[in-house]
């Protein structure tokens, strides 16, 4: 789960690496406020995805008029599914030097550093496996060693700082990047549903789903990522509208969550459900398939655990399963959508 | 094959809802399954099995771990203090610093994130649905679980069948990598060609590609993800570690030096066929 920039500030204050004053606005009035209180103010928009600078999300006040104009600008925007609903107000500072620091894991640790800003040129980063001793840097050696101690700590992914600049006043961290791992969540206090855009993509990570939008029709369902990818790759010239796989073992009302997401996706116009379970059991599948209570054609291929028991349970309830994916494939291909009726009509 | 015919075999989290269930499943398979552990429960029955606190009051060759997320890294160095050589790590949700600090050359870790290991007709340890593998002549290798199923499926509905197949775990950090493992292939004599299953992310692919030298018997490489959403979370930091790797196109270009890139996995049957039957004589 990927934090905000201003909870990776808040981050690097507590294991005490140099961030510039700064604060969380909400209002045009805050930042205002901000400005008239320290000055040229640089204002970031915070949201849970890179590309802000390019998007115009991040702006630098030089007078009163800009701060109001910038924050207005930027506050209750839409970007990338999301509304901006905070700013990071901050001062800015002159860069002497801009590296580029982070800590992720390979096999291993490994700490990555070089130039940074703006661009970063990756061959031009230097990567080195932490065994140990954490190699010399050309900035402060606590820098990292605090970047260290807090991706073990907080149970990092990846810890990045970029960039890292020096001034005249010193070191200062002016962005951050903090992953942390999703299996260690329930031993840190993060609300992952803060930090995504969407409400279906809201409702997946509430709901425990791995669900990622695309631009098609066909609403897709799996069990696991490689079954989902699978599943997604065999579809040919149809188009999928989403990656949605509900993991392992997953409950009649997971499934039936999972299945109302794709349900209530108008680009969706018929959905294709993958289940080879193992560690699920056809049977609770089946359960959620029928609660969801779909209105749109569903094309269903159980296979695994339980599987007679679950395909029982949905013949029962007037829906067809097959034992093959390719069988499930092929009664959707023969099965005419909305379009095709159009077509068959004019 | 690692973990024999008769090799013991305990169950680490036998007595939770997932550890009873497949413990059930990989006794009626044949499974040689001598007792479980889980703290606080000895003395209970499972399936007629004892139950003890730690490992060390058994004996075993290997274990199979259903201990939930927060606790498993702790299981998996007990099993290995305790001598265990195998481990199979079933759990998803280890955190990946703790699984990253387990020395992982004390033993042989499968895992973790993985439905684990099947030698057809002889054993199971995990939750492999064994009623879709017929035994047979080709071994799997997969990063997916789900996916290794439905290979094995395609196999047996083709009565090529399945010798051994094992999954080698979802997570991004595993004990055992393709590398590792291909080698019991090479050995096991029911096995006459090899699948691999992967998928996009990671290098594990490539670095097979990379090592793999001189190994006797036809390999079948399908990659998933050609038309999944890129993993774009990592940023800069992704580019400068993987360096172009990790790519669809990454994994098919360093697996076509070493195997047959599969395009169709429900054509995969024929191709191992044609492979199997030798080159044509000229006409």
């Amino acid at each position: 789960m990927q934090l905000l920039e201003y909870e990776g500030m808040a981050l690097f204050r507590k294991y005490r690496i140099p961030t510039p004053f700064g604060l969380l606005a909400d209002s045009v009035e805050a930042v205002v406020q901000f400005y008239e209180s320290n000055g040229p103010t640089i204002i970031k928009a915070q949201v849970p995805f890179g590309g802000r600078g390019h998007a115009g999300l991040v702006k630098i006040a030089r007078n009163k008029r800009e701060a109001q104009k910038f924050a207005k600008e930027i506050l209750g925007s839409m970007y990338k599914g999301t509304v901006v609903r905070q700013v990071w107000v901050s001062i800015p500072l002159e860069a002497e030097k801009e590296y580029y620091l982070a800590i992720t894991f390979e096999d291993r640790p490994v700490v990555i550093f070089g130039p940074g800003g703006v661009d970063v040129k990756p061959y031009l980063i230097k990567k080195y496996e932490i065994n140990g001793e954490l190699p010399e840097m050309p900035f402060p050696q606590e820098i990292v060693e605090q970047l260290w101690t807090l991706f073990q700590r907080e149970d990092a992914t990846l810890a990045e700082i970029n960039p890292l600049v020096k001034t005249k006043d010193g070191y200062f961290a002016l962005d951050s990047k903090i992953i942390i791992d999703d299996y260690a969540l329930f031993r840190h206090a993060v609300e992952p549903s803060v930090h995504v855009a969407g409400k279906a993509e809201q409702e997946a990570i509430e709901a425990g789903l791995q669900y990622v939008a695309l631009d098609g029709n066909i609403g897709v369902m799996a069990n696991g990522a490689g079954l989902t990818m699978h599943t997604l790759d065999c579809l040919g010239d149809l188009k999928p509208a989403n990656f949605l796989d509900i993991g392992g073992g997953a409950s009649p009302e997971k499934v039936a969550k999972a299945l109302r997401i794709l349900d209530s996706n108008p680009q969706v116009e018929r959905i294709l459900i993958s289940i080879f379970a193992g560690i699920t059991k056809c049977d609770e599948v089946a359960k959620g398939i029928i609660d969801a209570r779909c209105t749109k054609p569903l094309f269903i291929r159980l296979a695994g655990t339980n599987d007679e028991q679950g395909t029982k349970l949905l013949r029962r309830a007037g829906l067809d399963a097959y034992p093959g994916l390719q069988q499930a494939l092929e009664a959707m291909r023969q099965t005419p959508t909305k379009q095709d009726a159009v077509e068959a009509m004019e | 094959m690692i973990v024999s015919k008769g090799d013991r075999v305990i169950v680490q989290g036998i007595t939770g809802d997932e550890g009873r269930f497949y413990t059930k499943r990989m006794l009626d398979y044949g499974t040689n399954i001598v007792g479980g552990v889980t703290p606080g429960k000895r003395g209970c029955r499972v399936h007629k099995l004892p139950v003890f606190n730690r490992v060390d009051e058994l004996e075993a060759d290997a274990s199979v771990i259903f201990v939930p997320g927060p606790e498993a890294a702790q299981a998996i160095q007990e099993a290995m203090k305790a001598g265990i050589d195998t481990i199979v790590v079933v759990t998803e949700g280890i955190p990946l610093h703790d699984f990253a600090a387990i020395d992982t050359s004390k033993a042989t870790i499968i895992g973790p994130n993985t439905p684990g290991l099947i030698n057809v007709g002889e054993n199971m340890l995990g939750l492999i649905p064994y009623e879709h593998f017929k035994p047979g002549k080709v071994g799997i290798l997969s990063r997916s679980g789900t996916l290794m199923y439905e290979a094995a499926d395609v196999l047996s509905k083709a009565n090529l069948g399945v010798s051994s197949a094992i999954g080698i775990g979802g997570d991004p950090i595993i004990g055992s990598d393709f590398f590792d493992l291909i080698r019991s292939f090479e050995e096991d004599e029911r096995t006459e060609a090899v699948v691999l299953i992967g998928e996009i992310g990671g290098t594990k692919e490539e670095h097979l590609a990379k090592y793999l030298s001189g190994f006797p018997k036809p390999i079948f490489s399908y990659i998933v993800g050609k038309h999944a959403p890129p993993e774009r979370r990592m940023g800069h930091a992704g580019a400068i570690i993987s360096q172009g790797q990790g790519t669809y196109a990454s994994k098919i270009e360093s697996l076509s030096k070493i195997s047959t890139i599969v395009e169709d996995l429900y054509g995969l049957p024929a191709l191992i066929n044609e492979k199997l039957s030798g080159p044509r004589p000229d006409k």
